[in-house]
């Protein structure tokens, strides 16, 4: 896993208290409990963390964190 | 006569985490305040917090980190009362299970917070998580989330007599027969800097910031204010049939609860007490108890000069001159909202223990209070009944009787 990856791991859990599969490849937002919320507080801390809008709505439950990496290196 | 057994009980306050750390720290006197760093360079730079408050050990990582503290505090609370109930929240009929929580003041923390995000880096930087972490409602929500009680969930407002309220009302739920068992109480954690500085402006706060720990002196001669708190104290209440039938274990019972409002002004009580003294006949009237049988109060108070003048002519005028009282908030301070949930506990404990804790900082009492203001030392009482009373901003007064089982 990138470093980016890894990142973003960690604010899932340490930050939003997302549990620990959150960890795990190809996991869904669904999956680790990551409501319509918690997933525009993902997108403020990243703006916050890396500077980088994504664009509203492209975070969704079937989202996974690799494709969120995929975002950020695109943005 | 309606009886609603108090058989769980759950206190996390600037006294401890639990009754027994409450019921001990109580007794040995002395108070909580202590120099609050979240206040820091403020007129009033101290507080009553809860000690050792660790909200991701207690609650694990997503309450922790997602819950705003004065929910924290309250889910803690409510979980410490059904284990000591004795019921297990995975098994029982959650449609019968009612929740009724005291608070006024929300998520204060989270409000100022992302207040201070929106100004500085403007709308996009405001959390989505504001409004479901400081609305006042969400407590009991949130409660009944952690519980599966699908029964009747509310909020009581009515400030310092909000979880005295609620009391009151759970214990209506259960004689209504709405509700098998209603978790009651209150919550408060509003300790920032704001919120303590608006508290401070209107005159509302001690002002000994040179000694902290004597600033909490309820009916004492040289009281000047109260000193802010945070807490949640929440009771399992179930009919007393009820309890006896599943063998559970009864800590006291609350027989009568009355209400009645100053209608006079925004912020002081009535200067006669005319309110509180309606509210405690009506809660006398309520259980059938006569005021000779009232052992002791556990009064609101709150170490304002206005309070404790009044509260005190009120309760001599319905109880007689010699009335034995105590204010725990010379302890704990004063936890706004979660205090009379936090108090109809402590006057459970002292019916079930036959002890009366002392009012803590009481050197020289106002020469208007009338009545035995316990001080000093513990004193044993064995009592039949006992009151607590409670006053609130905006004219609210409450008054819960309790009995001895």
């Amino acid at each position: 896993m990138s470093d980016l990856h890894n990142r973003l791991v960690t604010m899932l859990i340490d930050d939003l208290g997302v549990e620990d599969r959150a960890a795990e490849p190809g996991i869904t937002f669904d999956e680790i409990d990551v409501d319509s919320l918690l997933l525009v507080e993902f997108a403020l801390l990243i703006r916050r963390e890396f500077g980088k809008e994504l664009p509203e709505g492209s975070l969704t439950a079937g989202s996974t964190v690799a494709d969120v990496v995929g975002m950020l290196q695109e943005a | 006569m309606f009886n609603a057994a108090i058989t769980g009980l759950g206190l996390v306050t600037p006294a401890g985490i639990g009754a027994d750390a409450n019921w001990g720290r109580l007794n040995a006197g002395g108070t909580a305040a202590s120099r609050d760093a979240a206040l820091s360079g403020l007129p009033v730079d101290f507080s009553c917090r809860v000690p050792d408050f660790d909200a991701v050990s207690l609650l694990g990582r997503a309450a922790g980190r997602r819950l705003d503290r004065f929910v924290q505090l309250a889910v803690v609370a409510a979980r410490q009362a059904v284990r000591s109930a004795g019921l297990d929240s995975s098994t029982w009929d959650g449609a019968r299970v009612g929740v009724v929580l005291g608070n006024s003041l929300g998520g204060s923390a989270t409000t100022e917070e992302q207040h201070r995000a929106f100004l500085t880096n403007g709308p996009a930087d405001v959390s989505p998580l504001t409004v479901p972490k400081s609305m006042v409602n969400m407590v009991a929500g949130y409660v009944a989330i952690d519980c599966g009680a699908t029964g009747p969930s509310l909020v009581t407002a009515t400030a310092c007599a909000s979880g005295a309220t609620a009391v009151g009302i759970a214990r209506d739920l259960l004689r209504s027969g709405s509700c098998d068992i209603v978790l009651a109480g209150g919550t408060e954690s509003a300790l920032t800097a704001a919120t303590v500085t608006n508290l401070q402006r209107m005159g509302a706060l001690t002002s000994r910031v040179h000694d902290p720990s004597s600033s909490s002196r309820p009916f004492d001669a040289a009281r000047d204010g109260f000193t802010p708190a945070e807490g949640a104290g929440i009771l399992v209440l179930e009919r007393e049939e009820d309890a006896r039938a599943r063998g559970a274990s009864v800590f006291a019972c609350v027989s009568g609860y009355g209400a009645a409002s100053d209608a006079f002004h925004a912020t002081q009580p009535h200067p006669s007490g005319a309110g509180v003294e309606r509210a405690l006949r009506a809660a006398l009237a309520d259980a059938g108890v006569e005021p000779a049988d009232i052992g002791h109060v556990n009064a609101h108070g709150t170490s304002t000069p206005l309070n404790d003048a009044t509260e005190a002519l009120a309760l001599t005028r319905v109880l007689g001159a010699g009335t034995p009282v105590t204010s725990t908030k010379g302890v704990t301070g004063h936890t706004l909202a979660a205090a009379g949930g936090i108090e109809a506990i402590y006057t459970a404990l002292s019916l079930h223990h036959g002890v009366v804790p002392p009012t803590a900082n009481l050197e020289s009492l106002d020469p208007a209070v009338e009545l035995d203001v316990v001080s000093g030392a513990p004193r044993a009482l064995r009592m039949r009944a006992a009151a607590s009373t409670s006053l609130g901003f905006g004219g609210h007064n409450a008054a819960l009787v309790l009995t001895a089982v």
